[in-house]
């Protein structure tokens, strides 16, 4: 058996009162994990578009605004700082691209969205997905019937409570609709919240074209 | 125990003044650092006791997170990440060579550098400053103030000064360097020096593989160790569970030397509690013998959306030798970023 002497525990406990004190507010993982969507931005966009970063605050009256468009919302941990990338031929803007997570039985999946200027879908990519349905198959025909859909056209391939596919999302799916409903319910938080928490970056491109 | 409680008293000053700098920390964000910056404070204690021996040695950090994107009207420059940490040893037996003695303090960098992106966005960048030494499936994995590390011990060293050229192709994704060979220490003697690179597949697949190289003069407490590496490395996700295996061969000090780990780790749904296994061994061939010794490192860690990190682990040799042994290591850590 392992001996520890109780100084020893003592001065542990000191420094986890200490650091329990602290804990009243969110955090991240370290930001040098943090990497640009690269691979998404070459499958989703040719190889001559660039990207441009916009950082936003998603807070919590984001949050709450988002409720109000659907019967789901983000979660508590996501409230925080979050990256739109804006795609641009030449110096005009063409789309936008996101990273968002949703948690799955087996941990999260990180999908990218490629959305259109008029916020219609025009694809996603699995940054992240450790479940082998997730996989090329999967990926084009989910792709095929989410392509530029508007977030009205997505919304209603779900049911009125979000929890499962309608009819027409059941029709549009036929394979894998567990994994549809999961990007479904990613597609719909992304649309909403680009449009929330970016309006004055959307507004201000609109407005210079 | 006079500077634990010294620490301990610096740290609470810190508590005490630390929900007024929340309370500017959006001011912070936008007036000083600019758009498209985030920044976080990092804070840990660490105590790792020596089972056989019976000593506890603590190390306490403190740093400074900060991730700031410039870019211009259609597209980004590069992205700085800046790092500097204030470490606290006491009573470490062993300390790295930049410490004075094992309660020394000192100011370490873990990552700061800017890698310049406008070149062919994130097909061919340039990294300058101090970073990870791109070798292995440490490249690939956060273990920057964790207890969970993989094989940079082989190497003798974790990050360095120095520059790089990276990127991200469609079926490949790279990473070549030229470093000062000295780790923390941006001045150094003996002249050391590492040219290093790992070649993989796509990171964000479930299968990935790497080949990754390092040949050098190392700086250490006793001068420069000249060390090559030729290494290959792969990873595996399946739903939760992630394997890991990499091997080496090369030389350390003109001796030849074989490296191999694997790990095995599991992550529960919502990602907040890792365990893992890990299994190492190395062996080096001497002018008539060859020693070898194996490791095995079991550990747990439990992180809440709140920031907080507790993490524990234990270490205990399979086999040992003359030259190669492990001491029985059980560490705790305590993290928190703000």
């Amino acid at each position: 058996m392992i001996g520890i002497n109780p100084p020893f525990v003592a001065q542990y406990l000191k420094l986890s009162v200490l650091l329990l004190v602290l804990v009243s507010f969110h955090s991240n993982a370290a930001f040098c994990s943090l990497r640009d969507p690269v691979s998404a931005i070459q499958a989703l966009y040719t190889q001559d578009y660039q990207f441009r970063t916009v950082v936003s605050d998603v807070t919590e009256a984001d949050r709450e605004q988002l409720k109000q468009l659907l019967p789901f919302t983000i979660h508590q941990s996501e409230v925080s700082k979050h990256t739109l990338y804006v795609l641009y031929n030449d110096d005009q803007p063409q789309g936008f691209l996101q990273a968002r997570s949703e948690w799955a039985k087996w941990g999260l999946v990180e999908i990218a969205w490629a959305i259109n200027l008029d916020r219609s879908l025009k694809g996603f990519y699995f940054q992240r997905c450790r479940s082998p349905q997730c996989n090329e198959t999967v990926l084009a025909s989910i792709n095929q019937a989410l392509g530029g859909k508007s977030f009205a056209q997505v919304r209603g391939l779900l049911s009125d409570d979000g929890k499962a596919l309608s009819p027409q999302g059941l029709a549009a799916f036929p394979i894998a609709p567990n994994l549809a409903l999961l990007t479904l319910h990613s597609a719909l938080k992304t649309l909403a919240i680009t449009d929330i928490s970016w309006k004055k970056e959307i507004h201000h491109l609109s407005v210079s074209q | 125990m006079k500077n634990s409680h010294s620490l301990f008293q610096l740290i609470m000053t810190f508590s005490l003044f630390f929900p007024s700098l929340l309370v500017q920390a959006d001011a912070f964000d936008t007036s000083l650092l600019g758009e498209n910056s985030r920044w976080a404070i990092d804070a840990s204690a660490r105590v790792n006791r020596n089972t056989q021996s019976k000593n506890n040695a603590y190390t306490y950090a403190l740093g400074l997170d900060v991730h700031k994107v410039f870019s211009q009207s259609n597209r980004d420059i590069g992205t700085l990440v800046f790092q500097p940490y204030l470490v606290k040893l006491n009573n470490v037996k062993s300390p790295s060579f930049y410490f004075d003695d094992g309660d020394d303090t000192e100011l370490t960098w873990r990552i700061a550098n800017f890698n310049y992106t406008a070149l062919t966005q994130g097909k061919l960048n340039i990294r300058l400053g101090h970073f990870e030494i791109p070798y292995g499936l440490e490249y690939q994995v956060d273990t920057n103030g964790t207890l969970r590390q993989l094989t940079f011990g082989d190497r003798g060293i974790k990050a360095d000064w120095g520059l790089s050229v990276n990127g991200i192709l469609p079926y490949l994704e790279y990473e070549v360097a030229l470093t000062r060979g000295s780790g923390n220490e941006i001045s150094s003697t003996h002249n050391p020096h590492i040219f290093s690179g790992r070649i993989g597949t796509p990171s964000q697949k479930n299968l990935t593989g790497g080949l990754s190289w390092f040949y050098g003069d190392v700086l250490t407490g006793a001068g420069v160790i000249e060390r090559k590496k030729l290494g290959i490395d792969a990873s595996y996700f399946l739903y939760q569970w992630q394997f890991m295996f990499e091997s080496s061969i090369g030389q350390t000090a003109g001796n030849n030397t074989r490296n191999s780990f694997a790990e095995v780790s599991w992550m529960n749904a919502k990602e907040q509690l890792k365990s893992y296994l890990q299994l190492g061994y190395q062996d080096i061939k001497q002018i008539d013998q060859t020693d070898s010794a194996s490791y095995w490192v079991v550990g747990v860690q439990w992180q809440n959306t709140n920031g907080l990190d507790i993490s524990a682990q234990f270490k205990h040799k399979l086999n040992a030798s003359p030259t190669l042994n492990t001491d029985p290591n059980l560490s705790i850590q305590l993290r928190y970023r703000l």
